[in-house]
C-alpha cells in the first residue's frame, strides 16, 4: 500500500508535527496566557508539554500495534468496519472545520495586517492555489514542504530576538507571584496550542524508521516547546504585565519595533513570509482531511476532493462572510472536540487495546 | 481536456484576482511625517500634519497643515481635502504633542488610532512642546535638513549621547500602562532655533509635573541603567577652591563608561528601602585646573561626592512630584510584590515615602593624552 | 495521429525489400544499391579486379562522407596491387582496421549512410564493410557558452565519436561503460550513454533507456530535443536535465554517479538525473579555491533569487508596502518616481521587456553588432528612458541589477528560466505585495518540492533535507572532506555500495 517512494525521514516526520502545532495560535498565546496567569504564564506551557508528551507515546504506542496501517485502519481493525467508517468520519470532520478555522484566519489575518482593502474571498482564492498544488500530491512532498519551510523561517527566530534590547526581564519576577491556581487555569488555554500531535496517527505508517517515531514526537512536542517558551517569555519580558492583555496579537507588535538601516517596519515583511509558517499547520490538516474523505470514498487519489474542499471553502466564504468573531466560535468549538480527539481518544483507545492484547494472550493460554 | 480545464480555470482565476488592484503609487500619496497633537487657546484640538512634496517644480519640499478636527483619524478627511496626495500614516517619523495637552489628565485616549491602526509605526520619536505645535512644525530653517529629518536625527543623536530619552509611541504605551513607573517623554522648545530641552516627566494619568533638563536627564538614565553609548558629563569641583573664574577653572569633564546601577529592594518600617549603588569608570576628557593640585583617588572621591549630591537632588525632585520615572516601582513588584501589590494603585505616593539610598563608586580609567 | 500511423507503416516496408540477403550476383548487387541510392549523384560505385584473387569487384561509398584518402591508400592499393603469395580465397587483404562483414542490405544501407565503404565481390554472398567515414567536422575548440577560467579549454564537438573520446580521456576507468541506441527514424542519430556501472544507479540507467526507446521521432535535431522528450515535467520552468558543452563537467559528473547521453550531432551532452543546484556549478568552483568558491556560489544563488524577486519586490513596495523602505530613500525614489505616468507595473514591465529583448538581439547578431547593440541599449535607451520620464532611476538600477543577477547564473537553461519566472512574480506582486510574492514563492516551491529528473528528486540536498549533501551546494568545503558522492544522483539502495568504496569520486 505505501510504497519506498511515499515515506518520511525520522526529520521530516518531526517537523511534520511541530509544523502542525507551530501556527496561528502563537500570535495570540501570550496574551492569552497573560489573562489567565500573569507573567506566569509560561510555566503552564510546560505543563502542557508534559501532557502533550505523554499522549504523545501513547499514541506511538497504539500505533505500534497496528505499524502498517494508519488509525483508521487500526480502528477497522479492532472494532470492525462500522465503527472504522464512523470514526473515519469523525476525523473527516474534525480535520476539516480545523482546517476551515485555520485557513479562514490566516486568510483574515492577512486582510487585517497587510492587505486591508482586499477582498477577504479573493484571498482565500489567491491561498488556495499554492494549497491546491501541495496538497494534491503524496505525504512526502507535504512532509519535505514543511521541512523546507522550517529551515527557510527559521531566521525568524533571530529576528524575533532583536525586540529583546527593550526586553525588561524584572517583569518575569517574582516566578509564582499568586501561586499555581492561575497557572492550572492557564493549561487549558495553552494545551490548545500543543494540539496536532494527532497527526502521528496518520504519519505513523509513512514513517521509514519505525524505532524512531517515539523519539521523534518528543523532539517535534520540545521543539514547539522552545518556540512557544522563547514566545512568550519574550512578550512578557517586552510588555508591561498591565499592557500585554490589551494588544490582540502581542506577538507581531513586538516586531513592530525592529528598525534596520535598510528595512523598517519589518512586521510587514515578517507577516507575509509567517504564511508559509501557517500555512505548515493548514496544509497538513487539509491532507488529513483529504485523505480521510477519500478513504471514505475508497478511493486512493485525493486531488479531487482537495479541489472539492477548496472550492466549499469559497462557497463558504461567500455565504457566510468570514470575520474573526464567528472564526473565534467555531475555534472555540473543534477545541473541545480537539481536547477530546487528541488527549481523551489515545487514553481509552490505548487502554482498550491494552485489555484486548491482555485478553488474548490469556485466551490463547 | 484536464489541461484545458486547468488553464480556463486558471485564466479565470487571474480574471478575478486582477479586478481587486486597488492601491496608490507611493509618489501619489502625501505621507505624513511628522504629526502634531495640540491644544489652542480655547481647548480645541488642533492636528497638524507635514509631509514631503514629490514634485521637480514645486519651490517647497515639505507641505504643511493645521486644522481644528476631533480625532486623529478625522483630521485625515481635512487633509485629504487640502493635499493632492492620499494621507498616510505609515511614515510617521516624529509624534509632536503640545505641553498644553499633557496639562490634561486623559490626553492618552487621544492616540488611540496609533495603535489600534496596524499602518501606524510605533517607532516614530514622541517629543512634547514647550510652546504650541505650529512654531515648530512651520519652521523652515534654510541651514538644516527638512524638519523631519531634522527633529528625528536631533532626538537620535542626543539619545545616542544619553541626554534624552527614547519615546515612542510603543514605550510610552508600556509605560502610560504600567503601574510601577510614570511615562517620560523627550522634550524640546522652540526658541531662535528648535532645541532639546531634555526630558518632560508626567504622573501616572499622563499629566504633565515637571522637566528635567539635560544634565538630570543623564543622571535619570543611569538610575534607569539604559545607558547608551555614550554619556558626558561636566561637572565643576567645588573643594578645588574658587569659584573658577571667568574660565571656570574648576570644570572637570568625564566620559562614564561601565556603568552598572544595582537597586536592592528592600521592605521594612511600612516603607520600601532602594539602596542603590553605581559603578563606573570615568575617563578624564577635559580638565581645566592643573592636575599636580589633585591625586587621582581624591578626585575619584570628589566626583562621588558631586555626583552623589546629584542623584540625591534629582531623586528629591522626583519623590517631591509622587513619580516614577526610573520604574522602580518594577523592582518592587519583582521583588516586594505583596507589599507592591497593595500600593499599586498609588505607587507613586509610596515612592515618595520610600527610602532611596545611592552609593557611588566611581574609578578613574583614564586622564586623557596629556598630564 | 494519423501522421504516425503513416509513418510507421513506411519502414516496415522498406524492410521487407531488404529482407532477402545480398545476391552472388555483382551486378544484381550493384542495381540494388542504385536502386536503393537513387538521385543520389554522390554515390561513387568504383568496379575493379582484386589482384591476387582475380575476382570482379566493387566498391560502393558516398563520396562526401568518407576519408578519400584512406579508400586510396588502405583499401583500394592493396586489393589492386597487392600480390598476395598464399592465394586464400577469403582474405582480402586491405590496411584497415574496422572491418565488417555482413549480408543484410539493411547494414549496408546504413553503413553507406554513415560514410563507410562496401566492397562487393563477385560470387560472395557478404559484402565487406571498410570503416572509411570522415564527415566534415571542426576541430575541438574551447566551448564559447561555457568558457572557463582554470578548466581545460576543450569543448564537445559535432561529431558523437570524438565526443565520446573527450569524455574517455578524462576517466581511465574500464568500469565506464558506453551504450550505443539510435533515435529517430529519418535521423537516426547515434547516442552513447556513457556511465560508471560501479557507481551508477542502474534503475535510472533502466529509466533513460526506456524514455528514449518511447521517442519516435523523425529526427532528433540535437541534445535539446531529446532532452524534451525525455524530461519529467514539461510544464516546468526549470531545465530538468544539464546540457553542457564541456567535457571535463561531464566527466566529473559522470563521477559523480550521473549519467550522461552524447547526441551525435550535437556539442551538447546530456547529464542526469540533474538536481538543482548543479545548475549552479561550474568548473571553476573546483579549481578554485574553497573559500573564493564558495563565495561565488553563494553569489549566485543570491543573484538567483534577485533575479526573481527583485523587480517583483519593487513593485509590491512602490504599490502596496512603501513603510518598509528607510525614509530617505523613501524621499529619492518619490523624487525620481514622480515624473512617471505609469503604475510601477508597468513602468517594470516596460524596462524587464526591452531588456529582454535586447538580450535576444544580442544574441542572435554578429559579435561587432551585437556590441553596439549592447551599448545603445544598455546606455542609450536607460537614460534617454529616465530623462524623457517613461521610467524612473531607480527602476533602472532595479532592471540592471535583475539582469546581471541572471547572467551570472553559469547554466544558461536556467538563467533564463529565472527570467521567465520574475515575470508571474511581476504580476502577483501588483495585485497583493508582497502576500502576492509570498503565495509565488508558495507556488514556486510546491513545484520545486514535487519535481524529479529521472525519478530523482529534483531539489536534493535542499527540498528532500540531505545535510550530509550539502558540503557541495551552497558552499564548497575543501576537497578532501568531501567524502561522499551526493545522495541524489542514486538510490537508496545504492548509498551502501558507495559507502563501501574506498573514495568518493571527486575529481
Amino acid at each position: 500500500m505505501i510504497n519506498k517512494k511515499n515515506q518520511i525521514t525520522p526529520m521530516q516526520f518531526i517537523l511534520l508535527i511541530h509544523g502542525v502545532q507551530m501556527g496561528v495560535g502563537v500570535l495570540t498565546l501570550p496574551r492569552e496566557l497573560a489573562q489567565k496567569a500573569g507573567t506566569d504564564g509560561w510555566i503552564a506551557i510546560i505543563i502542557c508539554w508534559f501532557f502533550s508528551t505523554l499522549i504523545s507515546l501513547i499514541i506511538i504506542q497504539i500505533m505500534k500495534k497496528y505499524p502498517n496501517g494508519t488509525i483508521l485502519d487500526l480502528v477497522t481493525h479492532y472494532f470492525g468496519k462500522w465503527i472504522g467508517r464512523a470514526s473515519t468520519i469523525i476525523f473527516a470532520l474534525y480535520f476539516a472545520i480545523l482546517t476551515h478555522v485555520l485557513f479562514i484566519r490566516e486568510a483574515l489575518f492577512i486582510q487585517a495586517w497587510i492587505l486591508p482593502h482586499t477582498n477577504i474571498l479573493i484571498l482565500i482564492l489567491l491561498l488556495s492555489i499554492p494549497s491546491y498544488l501541495i496538497v494534491r500530491k503524496n505525504i512526502s512532498i507535504l512532509a519535505r514542504y514543511s521541512q523546507f519551510v522550517y529551515f527557510m523561517t527559521l531566521w525568524a527566530i533571530l529576528i524575533y530576538l532583536i525586540p529583546m534590547k527593550h526586553a525588561e526581564w524584572l517583569h518575569l519576577l517574582p516566578v509564582l507571584k499568586e501561586g499555581w491556581v492561575p497557572i492550572f487555569t492557564a493549561v487549558k488555554t495553552a494545551i490548545l496550542s500543543f494540539v496536532g500531535f494527532e497527526v502521528a496517527f496518520f504519519l505513523y505508517p509513512y514513517l521509514q524508521k519505525k524505532d524512531k517515531a517515539s523519539l521523534g514526537i518528543v523532539v517535534a512536542n520540545t521543539l514547539s516547546l522552545l518556540m512557544y517558551l522563547m514566545i512568550t517569555i519574550g512578550a512578557f519580558a517586552f510588555f508591561s504585565p498591565d499592557e500585554i492583555t490589551i494588544y490582540n496579537e502581542p506577538t507581531i507588535i513586538i516586531l513592530k519595533v525592529i528598525e534596520f538601516e535598510f528595512i523598517e517596519r519589518l512586521e510587514i515583511v515578517f507577516f507575509s513570509f509567517y504564511i508559509f509558517v501557517i500555512s505548515t499547520t493548514v496544509l497538513p490538516l487539509m491532507f488529513m482531511t483529504v485523505f480521510c474523505t477519500s478513504q471514505l470514498a475508497g478511493r486512493q487519489d485525493h486531488s479531487r476532493h482537495i479541489a472539492w474542499f477548496l472550492l466549499l471553502e469559497c462557497i463558504f466564504a461567500v455565504l457566510f462572510p468570514p470575520t474573526f468573531d464567528n472564526n473565534f466560535l467555531l475555534q472555540k468549538m473543534i477545541d473541545q472536540a480537539g481536547l477530546i480527539l487528541a488527549f481523551a481518544f489515545p487514553i481509552c483507545l490505548w487502554g482498550y487495546v491494552w485489555l484486548h492484547g491482555l485478553f488474548k494472550r490469556r485466551a490463547s493460554k | 481536456m484536464k489541461r484545458w480545464f486547468l488553464v480556463i480555470l486558471f485564466l479565470f482565476l487571474a480574471a478575478i484576482l486582477s479586478s481587486c488592484g486597488r492601491s496608490i503609487p507611493l509618489e501619489d500619496l502625501a505621507i505624513s511625517l511628522i504629526l502634531g497633537v495640540d491644544l489652542d487657546e480655547e481647548d480645541n484640538l488642533i492636528i497638524s500634519e507635514s509631509s514631503p512634496v514629490f514634485n521637480s517644480e514645486a519651490k517647497k519640499k515639505i507641505e504643511t497643515y493645521e486644522l481644528e478636527a476631533k480625532t486623529i483619524r478625522d483630521s485625515r478627511r481635512h487633509f485629504d481635502a487640502l493635499t493632492p496626495g492620499a494621507v498616510t500614516a505609515g511614515k510617521i517619523q516624529v509624534l509632536l504633542i503640545g505641553k498644553r495637552v499633557l496639562e490634561h489628565e486623559d490626553w492618552f485616549n487621544v492616540l488611540d488610532t496609533i495603535y489600534r491602526n496596524p499602518t501606524f509605526s510605533v517607532n516614530s520619536r514622541i517629543i512634547v512642546v514647550d510652546g504650541p505645535v505650529s512654531d515648530v512644525i512651520h519652521y523652515e530653517p534654510e541651514d538644516k535638513p527638512q524638519l523631519p529629518l531634522f527633529l528625528k536625527e536631533v532626538i537620535d543623536k542626543n539619545i545616542d549621547r544619553s541626554r534624552t530619552v527614547l519615546a515612542t509611541p510603543q514605550s510610552l504605551h508600556r509605560q502610560m500602562y504600567e503601574k510601577g513607573m510614570t511615562p517620560l517623554i523627550s522634550e524640546l522648545k522652540k526658541g531662535q532655533d528648535v532645541e532639546i530641552v531634555g526630558v518632560s516627566l508626567m504622573d501616572q494619568y499622563g499629566k504633565y509635573v515637571d522637566t528635567l533638563g539635560m544634565q538630570e536627564t543623564s543622571l535619570l538614565i543611569i538610575l534607569k541603567d539604559k545607558q547608551t553609548e555614550e554619556l558626558t558629563i561636566s561637572i565643576p569641583l567645588p573643594e578645588l577652591g574658587d569659584e573658577g573664574g571667568i574660565f571656570n577653572k574648576n570644570e572637570l569633564s568625564i566620559d562614564l563608561s561601565r556603568i552598572k546601577s544595582k537597586v536592592k529592594t528592600t521592605y521594612n518600617q511600612d516603607k520600601f528601602h532602594f539602596n542603590y549603588k553605581i559603578h563606573m569608570t570615568a575617563s578624564i576628557v577635559e580638565q581645566l585646573f592643573t592636575s599636580g593640585n589633585v591625586k587621582e583617588n581624591e578626585l575619584e572621591k570628589m566626583i562621588e561626592q558631586e555626583l552623589k549630591s546629584r542623584f540625591e537632588g534629582l531623586i528629591k525632585k522626583i519623590q517631591k512630584n509622587k513619580i516614577d520615572p526610573i520604574g522602580l516601582g518594577i523592582y518592587a513588584r519583582a521583588y516586594q510584590y505583596e507589599q507592591y501589590k497593595k500600593v499599586e494603585g498609588h505607587w507613586g505616593e509610596a515612592l515618595a515615602d520610600s527610602n532611596i539610598d545611592v552609593s557611588v563608586d566611581v574609578t578613574i580609567k583614564s586622564t586623557g593624552a596629556i598630564r | 495521429m494519423k501522421f504516425f500511423r503513416k509513418y510507421n507503416n513506411q519502414p516496415n516496408f522498406t524492410q521487407q525489400h531488404n529482407r532477402n540477403p545480398i545476391s552472388s550476383d555483382l551486378t544484381e548487387n550493384i542495381e540494388e544499391i542504385q536502386s536503393i541510392f537513387s538521385e543520389t549523384p554522390d554515390l561513387v560505385v568504383r568496379d575493379f579486379v582484386i589482384t591476387h584473387s582475380n575476382r570482379q569487384a566493387a566498391l560502393v561509398y558516398l563520396s562526401g562522407i568518407t576519408d578519400s584518402q584512406t579508400i586510396n591508400n588502405h583499401v583500394l592499393k592493396p586489393l589492386l596491387f597487392e600480390n598476395g603469395k598464399d592465394n586464400s580465397e577469403t582474405d582480402l587483404r586491405v590496411s584497415l582496421g574496422h572491418i565488417k562483414e555482413t549480408n543484410k542490405w539493411q547494414q549496408i544501407e546504413s553503413a553507406i549512410l554513415n560514410g563507410e565503404c562496401v566492397l562487393f565481390v563477385e560470387k560472395r554472398t557478404e559484402a565487406f564493410i571498410y570503416f572509411t567515414s570522415s564527415f566534415p567536422k571542426r576541430s575541438i575548440e574551447d566551448s564559447p557558452i561555457e568558457s572557463s577560467i582554470h578548466g581545460s579549454h576543450v569543448g564537445f564537438t559535432e561529431t558523437g565519436g570524438d565526443n565520446v573520446a573527450l569524455i574517455r580521456k578524462q576517466i581511465y576507468n574500464r568500469e565506464l561503460k558506453i551504450k550505443e541506441m539510435t533515435v529517430g527514424e529519418r535521423g537516426k542519430s547515434k547516442l552513447a550513454i556513457l556511465y560508471l556501472a560501479d557507481v551508477a544507479n542502474h534503475e535510472v540507467l533502466k529509466e533513460i533507456e526506456e524514455r528514449i526507446q518511447k521517442v519516435n521521432v523523425d529526427s532528433v535535431i540535437n541534445a535539446g530535443v531529446l532532452a524534451e522528450y525525455i524530461e519529467d515535467n514539461p510544464y516546468s520552468p526549470f531545465p530538468q536535465l544539464l546540457l553542457t558543452e564541456r567535457p571535463d563537467f561531464a566527466a566529473s559528473e559522470i563521477l559523480q554517479g550521473r549519467i550522461a547521453i552524447v547526441v551525435d550531432r550535437s556539442p551538447n551532452v546530456i547529464i542526469g538525473p540533474a538536481t538543482f543546484d548543479s545548475f549552479f556549478k561550474t568548473i571553476d568552483d573546483y579549481s578554485s579555491r574553497w573559500m573564493v568558491a564558495s563565495f561565488i556560489r553563494l553569489m549566485r544563488y543570491f543573484g538567483f533569487l534577485i533575479a526573481i524577486f527583485l523587480p517583483s519586490i519593487y513593485i509590491a513596495i512602490i504599490f502596496f508596502h512603501f513603510e518598509v523602505i528607510p525614509l530617505k530613500l523613501l524621499l529619492s525614489i518619490g523624487e525620481s518616481r514622480e515624473r512617471v505616468p505609469f503604475p510601477p507595473y508597468i513602468e517594470a514591465f516596460i524596462m524587464e521587456i526591452t531588456l529582454e529583448m535586447l538580450r535576444e538581439a544580442g544574441v542572435r547578431l554578429p559579435a561587432k553588432i551585437g556590441q553596439t547593440v549592447g551599448i545603445v541599449g544598455g546606455i542609450v535607451i536607460g537614460q534617454a528612458a529616465v530623462e524623457a520620464g517613461i521610467v524612473s532611476n531607480v527602476m533602472v538600477i532595479v532592471v540592471a541589477l535583475t539582469a546581471i543577477a541572471s547572467f551570472i547564473i553559469p547554466n544558461y537553461e536556467m538563467g533564463s528560466a529565472i527570467r521567465m519566472v520574475r515575470f508571474p512574480m511581476m504580476i502577483l506582486a501588483s495585485l497583493f505585495g508582497f502576500v502576492g510574492l509570498a503565495i509565488g514563492l508558495m507556488i514556486l516551491l510546491a513545484h520545486f518540492i514535487a519535481l524529479e529528473s529521472l525519478g530523482m528528486p529534483y531539489g536534493s540536498p535542499i527540498a528532500p533535507l540531505r545535510f550530509p549533501d550539502w558540503n557541495d551546494v551552497f558552499i564548497r568545503l575543501p576537497q578532501w572532506s568531501i567524502k561522499k558522492r551526493p545522495l541524489s544522483t542514486s538510490a537508496v539502495q545504492m548509498k551502501k555500495a558507495d559507502s563501501h568504496r574506498p573514495k568518493g569520486g571527486e575529481q
